[in-house]
């Protein structure tokens, strides 16, 4: 009964939230930073998991699997099916490489300060690097959904700045996607293991395969004449079976969906056809995966409020110098400050969908203290970002 | 064709996948997600490809669960199946709240006549022809012929009890799917809603008289059935504050309704089963809330009694098809192949003498409430379909009656195999013939 329970108030939470969070409605002061984004959701799903009272338990969460499969799996396919490269090419030059660039620069930067970092907490040799490059990928994504929210919100000129932002925005969580995909498989490999690299490359084929195969099946069946429903039915099934098959194997459902999302876009005339359905999840899909994410997050010692912080400055750092090199170099004449980078500090979804998926595989190098870094300096990005965002939209604005 | 390759391929991707070593396959708690995914989409190709060939979906759907179930293709283990059938909880009381949307006092109120004279001959004649069929050929039967006197009539009761119940869900799904509307399937569908109480009462009352009459130490015991209806009423109230709470929030929230309608459905179930266990746990009584009847009336008081009826409705619509879609293939993966085989005569031929009362009744209903000769002539058709009630039914008898009740069980759970595959084809083919197939305006929400 209990599990139920815990199952029908993280939907019913995600149901109601998504008439308060991303709604527009104002909220007194701070309480607005929360709101926009859903952080609160977050917190909520701490409260209510294990960590504090306890009712959404373990066993529900074991509950929750096939909606975790299929909302991760979701939102790797949402992502991925706005990757048309005809498209994106017909962008002025110099806005996908600065996007690329901005954002494989702050995963450098983070990797770095993370490996020197990580020692202090005695974490060194491999699993020190695997953990930069998943602190590097985490802290590469920006939220588009809330850096759009903060701008549509914002009374201030838009500029063809602005727009320039939201697109480096929304292509940004790409390079870290892929090294995170790239990543799972690489765990996959469990040393001592002869042939690590063959085994390596079979599981990236997989994940790749995968993905293909999956974004066939889906182009298959937007050529039948469906309604709606039908189609929406088809893609619910193609995206549990995706997620489903991606999680049994301890795949990134995100990576598998993410090429199975750019084989659509860049296969299929009719990908439009997939635009109203996709979009239909993806809010209640994200409140329902804050809340798992605050349920399965285990707060740990207080010790790990200082690494969080260290993750968030230097998060805050990456961002602000990458945009500052795209600004000197591939923007270089274009209408774009160079302080934008301030703007795309708000992290959310994917990030914490990167989070989710390591939490479910319980990788023992990956402990809760390292997790609880990630996710604090999430809530850190989530509260600093949008004033962050509204400084450079008025400094956009006077200038 | 296209639909055929695509079926290819996901078989093939599902046959590889589960052919992976098992210490490649990490992660076996995934199985149900992409059990779950596989099933949606390939017993929906089949509903696709029956609907070609102008059969109803549903019973494609239970033929894509029955290729893809344990006795053909094996794609799922028993864990998998036993946790997939938490689909049908949650469907279930869904359908119940659609049946129960769907029933217009208006409506009912019309053809009143009609439905009361099919419910009372299809009772009365289903009833004594299975009775007079398994006394009059009691050596035929094989685990009958050496029964005594009275334990035969307890089986021929049990028999023709169980021959009544019918099959709600698979009205609601047929006429959803064909979005049929008019005064044959509105009729069908009222009949067929009110014969799954009634026929629990009835049962209720032959299981007392039998076990009354076979046990001499055991009486008739009134006090069950003011039990019963206290339960009844219990439901009822509880359905009616449920509709009046989901009126509300159409109403003031609007938001989400298809989803919330899910679990609704699915927390009516296990809320229900909760309160029943807690009161028989700490009041010593045996007290059980019939979550179907709440959904039926929450269903009805919404459609009824409020104006939010087509809203609720369409939203029902917008979210039903995942559902059945699962829930039938589900249907078609427990069906027991082996007792289909070992019982295919003499279950083949209770279908038949079933099938025969039920057209008799439609006909002489149709005559007597002045009906349609048409219609007459086709109501048998769309009273052959059984399924939940009459499985619960079936198995009701195997607890209650040890001695020969797993046989009979086992008799019943094959006609009703039997029935629940060729039900849904012989509706389709009465509405498709009285031209009620696609005749339902589309109600806006």
């Amino acid at each position: 009964m209990q599990i139920i329970l815990g199952i029908v108030l993280i939907v019913f939470l995600a149901l109601a939230g998504e008439r308060i969070s991303f709604s527009g409605r104002k909220f007194p002061g701070s309480l607005n930073i929360f709101f926009l984004t859903g952080t609160e959701y977050l917190l909520i799903g701490l409260v209510l998991g294990p960590a504090v009272i306890d009712m959404v338990t373990s066993e529900v969460v074991r509950g929750m699997y096939p909606f975790i499969g299929l909302g991760l799996g979701w939102l790797g396919l949402l992502y991925g099916i706005h990757f048309n490269f005809r498209k994106l090419l017909k962008f002025p030059r110099g806005y996908l490489s600065s996007s690329i660039s901005q954002s494989m620069f702050t995963f450098t930067f983070i990797f770095i300060i993370s490996f020197f970092t990580l020692p202090f907490l005695e974490i060194t040799g491999r699993d020190s690097i695997l953990i930069s490059i998943i602190l590097g990928s985490i802290g590469s994504c920006s939220s588009q959904t809330s850096i759009a929210l903060i701008i549509t919100e914002s009374r201030f000129r838009k500029s063809g700045s602005i727009y320039l932002m939201r697109f480096i925005a929304s292509i940004g969580d790409f390079p870290g996607l892929i090294i995170f995909g790239v990543l799972i498989c690489a765990l996959k490999v469990r040393p001592p293991i002869p042939g690590i690299p063959y085994v390596f490359l079979q599981w990236l084929s997989a994940s790749i395969g995968l993905g293909i195969t999956f974004g066939w099946i889906m182009i298959f069946l937007l050529k039948l004449r469906l309604n709606h429903v039908e189609r929406l039915l088809f893609t619910i099934g193609i995206v549990l079976f995706s997620g489903g098959v991606s999680t049994y194997f301890q795949l990134s459902p995100l990576f598998v969906n993410l090429i199975a999302g750019i084989t659509i876009a860049n296969f299929c005339r009719d990908h439009h056809l997939l635009d109203d359905i996709m979009a239909l999840g993806e809010k209640p899909i994200y409140l329902i995966l804050l809340v798992l994410a605050g349920a399965l997050w285990v707060p740990g010692s207080m010790i790990v409020f200082l690494p969080a912080v260290i993750f968030f400055i230097s998060r805050v750092i990456g961002k602000y110098f990458g945009n500052l090199v795209n600004a000197m170099t591939f923007l270089k004449g274009a209408e774009y400050t160079p302080h934008s980078g301030l703007g795309l500090i708000s992290q959310g979804g994917m990030a914490l969908a990167m989070i989710i998926n390591l939490q479910i595989y319980n990788y023992s190098f990956l402990s809760s203290d390292i997790l609880s870094t990630a996710i604090i300096a999430i809530i850190l990005s989530e509260i600093a970002g949008p004033e962050l965002t509204k400084a450079v939209l008025k400094e956009e604005a006077e200038e | 064709m296209k639909e055929l390759v695509l079926l290819i391929i996901i078989v093939a991707l599902m046959q590889f996948i589960l052919t992976a070593p098992d210490d490649v396959a990490v992660f076996p708690d995934a199985e149900l997600t992409f059990g779950f995914g596989f099933l949606l989409v390939a017993a929906y190709i089949f509903g696709l490809f029956f609907s070609r060939l102008n059969l109803p979906k549903i019973s494609g759907y239970m033929i894509a669960g029955i290729i893809f179930g344990p006795f053909v293709l094996d794609f799922f283990s028993p864990e998998i199946i036993s946790n997939m059938t938490v689909i049908n909880q949650l469907a279930l009381t869904f359908i119940a709240l659609n049946a129960g949307g769907e029933l217009q006092i208006k409506e009912i109120a019309a053809r009143k006549s009609r439905i009361l004279w099919l419910i009372f001959l299809l009772i009365t004649f289903i009833f004594s022809g299975m009775m007079t069929f398994v006394i009059i050929f009691k050596q035929f039967i094989p685990f009958v012929q050496d029964l005594s006197g009275i334990e035969t009539v307890v089986v021929a009761e049990l028999i023709g009890t169980i021959s009544i119940a019918r099959s709600p869900s698979s009205i609601i799904a047929i006429m959803q799917e064909c979005k049929a509307h008019g005064p044959y399937s509105e009729v069908v569908l009222g009949v067929t809603v009110a014969m799954d109480f009634i026929v629990i009462l009835i049962f209720a009352i032959v299981v007392s008289l039998g076990e009354a009459a076979l046990s001499p130490l055991q009486s008739f015991d009134l006090m069950f059935f003011a039990g019963v209806g206290v339960q009844v009423i219990c439901s009822a109230l509880s359905g009616i504050m449920i509709g009046a709470g989901v009126s509300y929030y159409i109403k003031k929230v609007k938001l989400n309704l298809p989803v919330l309608l899910i679990i609704l459905a699915f927390l009516i179930y296990n809320v229900s089963v909760f309160i029943s266990q807690i009161i028989t746990q700490y009041l010593d009584i045996s007290f059980h809330l019939e979550p179907l009847l709440i959904a039926i009336t929450a269903g009805f008081y919404i459609q009824n009694f409020t104006k939010e009826g087509p809203r609720f409705l369409n939203s029902i619509e917008r979210s039903a098809l995942p559902i059945y879609v699962l829930f039938f293939a589900m249907a078609g993966m427990v069906i027991d192949m082996n007792i289909l085989k070992d019982m295919i005569v003499i279950g083949a031929v209770i279908v038949l003498v079933r099938g025969s009362m039920a057209w008799l009744s439609g006909i002489t209903a149709g005559k007597l409430s002045g009906a349609p000769k048409a219609h007459g002539r086709l109501y048998g058709l769309g009273f052959i379909t059984q399924a939940g009630v009459s499985i619960g039914l079936a198995q009701e008898v195997i607890r209650r009656f040890p001695e020969w009740g797993m046989t009979l069980g086992v008799l019943m759970i094959a006609v009703i195999n039997f029935n629940q595959l060729i039900g849904p084809i012989t509706f389709k083919y009465s509405i498709g013939k009285l031209g009620e197939i696609g005749s339902k305006k589309r109600v806006e929400g």
